[in-house]
């Protein structure tokens, strides 16, 4: 069967869009605060649940869309408070103890929602023509969002003074703290703010994707490897990085077998892991 | 006013590296810390800002004990800080450096303000700031501690690896500072001839402990009571 180029691309780029989306939280928590917080997918599904629970309860997907990034947000507050700030130096073990509260959180979804999956009508139905292709309006929607994110994450991270803190405590911890920096703090707000964008990529995202207690898991490598491919650090480096995971993988797998798309994805993210890994040594020397 | 009395320090329990010091320093004064490498004078500053353990003794600043205040804390109350090394934030501009230094401060010093006193980072606002020289980059780590317009000044070792041409300027830099904004300054420092002309007191250690306690004069004028306990 032919290929449509136009739909393709429109594919490609929602994938990596939707990627974006997901990563962006992470490249705060990970790639700012430096935390390896396996349970970004949990958090994300919360994100979704939320925006379940909110549409059941009647008060609509709009609502589930604003309040689930406040929830995780919370969520992600606590995460920190009781796991992430006692482990700080202990990266290892930060793994083991996110990977136990993904367990957990995954459970008590469980617990209250049942294992089957569900799903959400998309608040915005049809389609609209782009370059002369239908498509749906709602993926357009999710595109323009993690847009939105991507330029408000910059605006906040190079135009702000909370910004010139977190870029501060990155550069150096010890020195923002003897600057007067309350490095905790920062660390804390940072974290729960990605915890938020996670809430936020999941209720935006539940529409598209049936909800159940498994669906962050197949978001953690992608985004993981979009926020450590990234040429340059920052949310334009993570956007680059979507695109060449998540833009990556749609565009091989119209050609070739999902399995074979991922393998393909994951092959060139090693390569170009080792370009930044050998980059970032070359800086450093 | 800093008071520090039987401070026990380290980075490990049970490891001091600072074995019962006693300190004072006023503002408007310069304390030199000297001695040989390790023997616990960069620690020693350190523990005061609670960067490294403290294990016993007392730290009080006007009276008050900040011991166990962490670090922001016992900056924000007017202890200005810069480390050995580069003590500037790489990757953000010297503009960027010294906004950050005021952030956390409730008067912070404007970058205006500090570029009068250090003309040459002015020329050099843009700039990153780790693409600065070395004597550069200890200028910019200086005035990153005065944005926060603190009343005392923790200096470890600002003239290490600077051109010696440049470390007269530097010298005239931390006089001026003492003399006209009464700021009293704690100076880790191995260059004999910086610390002679800044110091009002000079404080040897050795093995963590303080063995000799000497008017800053005797710096200029007996060097080589001093050199002997640093083995020059």
């Amino acid at each position: 069967m032919p290929v449509d180029p136009v739909l393709l691309l429109l594919d490609a780029t929602a994938q990596a869009l939707t990627l974006l989306l997901v990563a962006s939280g992470l490249a705060v928590t990970f790639g700012l605060v430096g935390v390896i917080n396996l349970a970004h997918g949990e958090l994300l599904m919360a994100g979704a649940y939320t925006a379940l629970a909110l549409d059941r309860a009647g008060l609509g997907f709009w609502a589930g869309l604003a309040l689930a990034p406040l929830f995780v947000g919370l969520l992600g507050l606590l995460l920190d408070l009781l796991v992430v700030r006692r482990l700080r130096e202990r990266p290892l073990d930060t793994l083991l103890a996110t990977w136990a509260a993904a367990l957990v959180i995954r459970q008590t979804v469980v617990a209250l929602f049942g294992p089957a999956s569900h799903t959400i009508q998309p608040p915005i139905e049809g389609s609209v023509l782009v370059l002369g292709a239908p498509y749906p309006a709602y993926r357009l929607l999710v595109m323009a969002l993690a847009l939105l994110v991507t330029g408000l994450l910059t605006w906040l991270l190079f135009a702000t003074r909370v910004g010139l803190m977190i870029r501060g405590t990155v550069a150096d911890r010890t020195l923002a703290a003897a600057s007067g920096l309350a490095v905790r703090r920062l660390d804390a707000a940072a974290f729960a703010f990605g915890a938020a964008l996670a809430g936020l990529a999941g209720a935006a995202t539940a529409p598209l994707l049936s909800i159940d207690p498994q669906m962050g898991l197949g978001y953690l490598l992608p985004a993981f490897l979009a926020v450590l491919v990234a040429p340059a650090g920052g949310p334009v480096g993570t956007a680059v990085g979507a695109a060449l995971v998540g833009g990556g993988e749609s565009l091989v797998s119209a050609f070739a077998s999902p399995v074979v798309a991922q393998l393909a994805v994951l092959g060139g993210a090693a390569v170009l892991l080792r370009r930044v890994a050998g980059r970032r040594a070359g800086r450093e020397r | 006013m800093l008071e520090v009395r039987g401070l026990v320090a380290g980075y490990h329990a049970g490891a001091p590296v600072v074995l019962g010091v006693d300190l004072e320093l006023a503002p408007g004064r310069v304390l030199a810390l000297m001695g040989r490498n390790g023997a616990g004078k960069s620690t020693l500053l350190k523990a005061i800002l609670g960067l490294a353990r403290r294990e016993a003794g007392s730290i009080r600043l006007d009276g008050r004990g900040i011991e166990t205040r962490p670090t922001e804390w016992i900056v924000r109350a007017g202890i200005g800080f810069v480390p050995q090394g580069r003590g500037v934030f790489p990757g953000l501009t010297v503009e960027q450096n010294l906004r950050l230094g005021g952030l956390g401060h409730h008067r912070p010093v404007p970058p205006a303000t500090l570029y009068a006193r250090f003309p040459v980072l002015a020329e050099r606002r843009d700039l990153d700031a780790s693409s600065l020289s070395g004597g550069e980059q200890r200028q910019l780590a200086i005035a990153r501690a005065l944005a926060g317009a603190p009343r005392l000044l923790l200096l470890d070792e600002p003239s290490e690896g600077i051109q010696p041409s440049l470390v007269d300027a530097l010298g005239a830099t931390l006089a001026a500072l003492v003399a006209a904004e009464g700021i009293g300054i704690l100076l880790v420092e191995q260059n004999l001839e910086l610390a002679a002309r800044l110091a009002d007191e000079c404080l040897v250690l050795e093995d963590g402990r303080v063995i000799d306690r000497l008017p800053g004069a005797v710096l200029a004028d007996e060097p080589a009571r001093i050199e002997r306990h640093l083995g020059l």
